[in-house]
C-alpha cells in the first residue's frame, strides 16, 4: 500500500513533539519512556547501517556467490553451513540476501535522488513565483498525482524496459511532485515574510534569498517526508521485483528471489519468510527514523490544512 | 437564572441528537442539494485542467516507447513495409496533435480503441475486468470499516496508555510489511496450512456467490490488512484531535454518556477521514495490481500487467485513462463528501 500516515498526528509515544498527545504526569515514566525510543532509534540506526555495509562489502561478506549453485542440494533447512539453508537451486539464501539488500539499497538511493532533484526545484519554483508559472507547475503535479504511484511506475517500466534503473528512476518522478508540493508549501509562506522582504530590498540576488533565506527553513519537512519515501522506496523497489519489472533474475533482489521462492510455496513455504521479513524490518527501522525525525524539526508546522495532508498520506 | 436552569439548557442544546439534526436537514434539504450540486459543479470544472493535463501525460508516456509502437509489436526484424503499414493501421503517420485529439474525441465518446494483440475492444474489456478490481477494492474498505476504525476510536480514547501503544506499534508493523509480503503469509497460514481458504483463482458471482466471496476473502483481507493500518493511525490521530476539543470537554462536563460523547467527536473528525480514505482509495487501485498478480483475479491489474508484457499500447492507454478517471472521480466524490459533513470547511 503506498500510503503514508500524517507526520502532524505523532506514535503513540512522540510525547515531546505530538501536539494532541497530554504528556504523562510522573517525570521518571517520562524519562523511561524517552530512553526506550532511544534505544529504538539506535537499534533502527545499527539495521540500516548493518545493512548499507553487508551491501557495500557483499563480495567479501557473503559466505557464498550469489549464483553458486548446488543442484544436488536444494530446498535444505537452516544449517551452520548455510544459516538461512538453501533454494530450488541449491543456492545459498542469506548470500542472495546479501547480494539483494545491495539491489535494494541501490534502487532507493536512485529513486531518492531523483526524487529530491526534481521536487525541489520544482516545489521552489512554483513557490516562490507562484501566479502563473506556480500555478501551471502545480497543475501538472496534480496531474502527475492522478496516477496511481505504482501503476504508473510500472506501465512506465515496461514501456522503457524493465531494469533497476529504469523503474527506480520512474519511481523517483512519481514521488517528485510530492516534494514540489511540500516544498512550495513551506516557501510560500517564507516568502511574504518580512526576513526575506527585507533581504529583498537590500538587493539580494533571487538565488541568494532562494537559497540562504527560504531554502533551509522549508526543507525541514521534505526531509521527514523524504525518509518515509525511503521506507515507501523500499517496498515499492520489492513489488516491482516481485512483478519482475526491475532486476531481472538470476540476479539476486529481494522482491524477485520471493516471487522464485512463491512458485514452491506448496512444497517449501518458508522459504519466502527471509526476504518478506528482511524488507519488512528495513522498512520498520526507516519509519523509525522518520520518526524521530519528525520530533527534531517539531510537528510540521500545519500551513493550510488540506493541501499539506494531501501531499503527506499520498504516494 | 440558577445554575440548574442553564445546565438543563445546555443539555437540551447538546441532546439534540442525530434524529433531531436529521430531521432539520431535511427541512433544508434542498439547499443541502443545491449546495451539493453547485460545489460538485464547481470542482468539475477545476477538474477539467488536471484530467486534460492527465491525458497528455498518459499520450507522451506510450509515444515514449523506443522506435515507436509498430516496432515495438513487430519486433526488431520486421520490414520497412509491414512497419509502414501498420503504423498507417495505427493512425501513426498523422502529426502527433492529430492523434492526440482523434484518441480524446474517441475517449469522451467512450472509445478507447482496440487491443493491439487480439482486436478486443478495450471499453468492453474494461467492463468485464473493471467490477472485479471493484469488488475487491470495496470489500477491502469494509474490511477497514469493521476493524481498523473501532480499533483507531479504542486507541483515541486511551491514549498513552498501554492499550494505545500496543495498537500503535502493531499498526506500526502493518505499515513496513509489503503487502505481497503479507499476502503470501495468508496464503501459507489460510491456504496451504490450515486450508480454510482457497489459495488463488477467481469465481464469478453470477455462477456462485457464496464461491465468489470465499474466493475474494483472502485477497481483500490482505489489502484490508495493509489499508487498516494506515486507518487505525489516521483514526487515532483525528479522533485524539477531536476528543480534546471544547465542545467534547463541555459535554463530558454535562455528563453525556462516553458513547455519546464518542459519536460526537467521531462526526467532528469525519472529514479528514473522507481525505484519508479518498487518498487511500489511491493507493489500494496500485496494490490490486499485485494483489491480482498473486491471487489469480482477472481484474484491471492482471489485464494491464499482461498488456505490458506483450506491449500491447491502445490497451495500457486505455487502462491507464480509466484509472486516471477513478482516481479524479474518487477526489470529487470526497470533497463533495466534506463540503456535506463539514461545510464550514474552507473550499480548497
Amino acid at each position: 500500500m503506498a500510503v503514508e500516515d500524517a507526520p502532524v498526528l505523532g506514535a503513540a509515544d512522540d510525547t515531546e513533539a505530538a501536539p494532541l498527545v497530554v504528556a504523562p504526569s510522573s517525570s521518571g515514566r517520562k524519562s523511561a519512556r524517552r530512553k526506550r525510543r532511544q534505544w529504538g532509534l539506535r537499534l533502527s540506526l545499527s539495521w540500516l547501517i548493518l545493512t548499507v555495509i553487508t551491501s557495500v562489502f557483499a563480495a567479501v561478506i557473503s559466505p557464498y556467490g550469489p549464483d553458486v549453485q548446488r543442484l544436488n542440494k536444494t530446498f535444505q533447512g537452516s544449517s551452520w553451513s548455510h544459516w538461512l539453508g538453501t533454494d530450488n537451486y541449491g543456492r545459498d539464501v542469506l548470500s542472495r540476501v546479501i547480494w539483494g539488500g545491495q539491489a535494494a539499497w541501490e534502487g532507493v538511493a536512485i529513486a531518492m535522488s531523483v526524487a529530491v532533484v526534481l521536487g525541489v526545484p520544482w516545489g521552489v519554483i512554483s513557490g516562490y513565483w507562484p501566479r502563473y508559472l506556480g500555478a501551471t507547475l502545480m497543475r501538472v503535479a496534480d496531474a502527475m498525482l492522478a496516477f496511481p504511484a505504482l501503476i504508473f511506475a510500472i506501465v512506465v517500466t515496461g514501456i522503457l524496459g524493465p531494469s533497476l534503473v529504469n523503474s527506480m528512476v520512474v519511481v523517483g518522478v512519481v514521488f517528485s511532485p510530492v516534494i514540489a508540493r511540500l516544498m512550495r508549501v513551506g516557501v510560500l509562506t517564507l516568502r511574504d515574510r518580512s526576513f526575506v522582504e527585507s533581504a529583498r530590498l537590500s538587493g539580494c540576488p533571487t538565488r541568494v534569498i532562494l537559497w540562504r533565506h527560504i531554502f533551509p527553513l522549508a526543507i525541514g519537512p521534505v526531509i521527514v517526508q523524504g525518509t518515509i519515501f525511503t521506507g515507501l522506496a523500499f517496498i515499492i523497489e520489492g513489488a516491482l521485483s516481485f512483478l519482475g519489472f526491475s532486476i531481472q533474475p538470476p540476479e539476486p533482489s529481494w522482491g524477485g528471489d520471493m516471487a522464485q521462492a512463491f512458485q514452491y510455496v506448496f512444497s517449501n513455504p518458508l522459504d519466502i519468510l527471509p526476504f518478506g521479513i528482511v524488507i519488512a524490518i528495513t522498512v520498520l527501522c526507516i519509519y523509525r527514523v522518520g520518526d524521530s525525525l519528525r520530533d527534531h524539526y517539531g510537528a510540521i508546522p500545519a500551513f493550510d490544512g488540506s493541501e499539506f495532508e494531501q501531499a503527506t498520506i499520498l504516494a | 437564572m440558577s445554575v440548574e436552569n442553564l445546565t438543563s439548557n445546555a443539555e437540551t442544546k447538546f441532546a439534540l441528537d442525530s434524529a433531531a439534526v436529521g430531521r432539520a436537514r431535511l427541512r433544508n434539504v434542498e439547499s443541502v442539494f443545491r449546495r451539493m450540486g453547485s460545489s460538485a459543479g464547481r470542482r468539475l470544472l477545476l477538474l477539467i485542467p488536471t484530467a486534460l493535463i492527465a491525458t497528455i501525460v498518459n499520450f507522451t508516456v506510450i509515444r515514449l516507447v523506443p522506435g515507436g509502437p509498430a516496432r515495438a509489436k513487430l519486433g526488431i526484424y520486421a520490414t520497412p513495409q509491414t512497419l509502414r503499414v501498420l503504423n498507417r493501421e495505427m493512425g501513426l503517420y498523422h502529426p502527433i496533435v492529430y492523434q492526440y485529439l482523434h484518441w480524446l474525441g474517441g475517449a469522451i465518446h467512450g472509445n478507447l480503441g482496440t487491443s493491439l494483440s487480439n482486436g478486443a475492444n478495450v471499453t468492453t474489456t474494461v467492463g468485464r475486468t473493471l467490477p472485479i478490481t471493484m469488488e475487491l477494492v470495496s470489500m477491502a474498505l469494509i474490511w477497514t470499516f469493521v476493524f481498523a476504525i473501532p480499533t483507531g476510536i479504542i486507541a483515541a480514547r486511551r491514549l498513552t496508555t498501554r492499550v494505545d501503544r500496543t495498537i500503535t506499534n502493531i499498526s506500526g508493523l502493518g505499515l513496513a510489511v509489503p503487502d505481497f509480503f503479507l499476502a503470501i503469509v495468508l496464503i501459507i497460514v489460510f491456504g496451504v496450512k490450515l486450508g480454510i481458504f482457497p489459495e488463488i483463482g477467481y469465481v464469478s458471482p453470477s455462477t456462485s456467490f457464496a464461491q465468489n466471496l470465499n474466493h475474494m476473502f483472502l485477497p481483500s483481507l490482505t489489502m484490508g490488512l495493509g489499508a487498516g493500518a494506515i486507518i487505525v493511525r489516521q483514526v487515532r490521530g483525528a479522533m485524539g484531535e477531536a476528543l480534546q476539543g471544547d465542545s467534547i470537554r463541555t459535554a463530558r462536563a454535562m455528563g453525556l454518556s462516553e458513547r455519546k460523547v464518542t459519536s460526537y467527536a467521531f462526526r467532528n473528525a469525519l472529514p479528514t477521514l473522507l481525505n484519508v480514505y479518498g487518498l487511500l482509495f489511491i493507493g489500494m487501485l496500485g496494490a490490486t495490481i499485485i494483489i491480482e498478480q498473486i491471487f489469480n483475479l482477472p481484474g484491471m491489474g492482471s489485464i494491464l500487467i499482461n498488456s505490458i508484457t506483450i506491449q500491447d499500447y491502445t490497451m495500457i492507454e486505455g487502462l491507464l485513462i480509466i484509472y486516471v478517471g477513478l482516481v479524479l472521480a474518487a477526489n470529487l466524490v470526497v470533497d463533495v463528501l466534506v463540503s456535506l459533513v463539514a461545510p464550514w470547511q474552507k473550499e480548497r
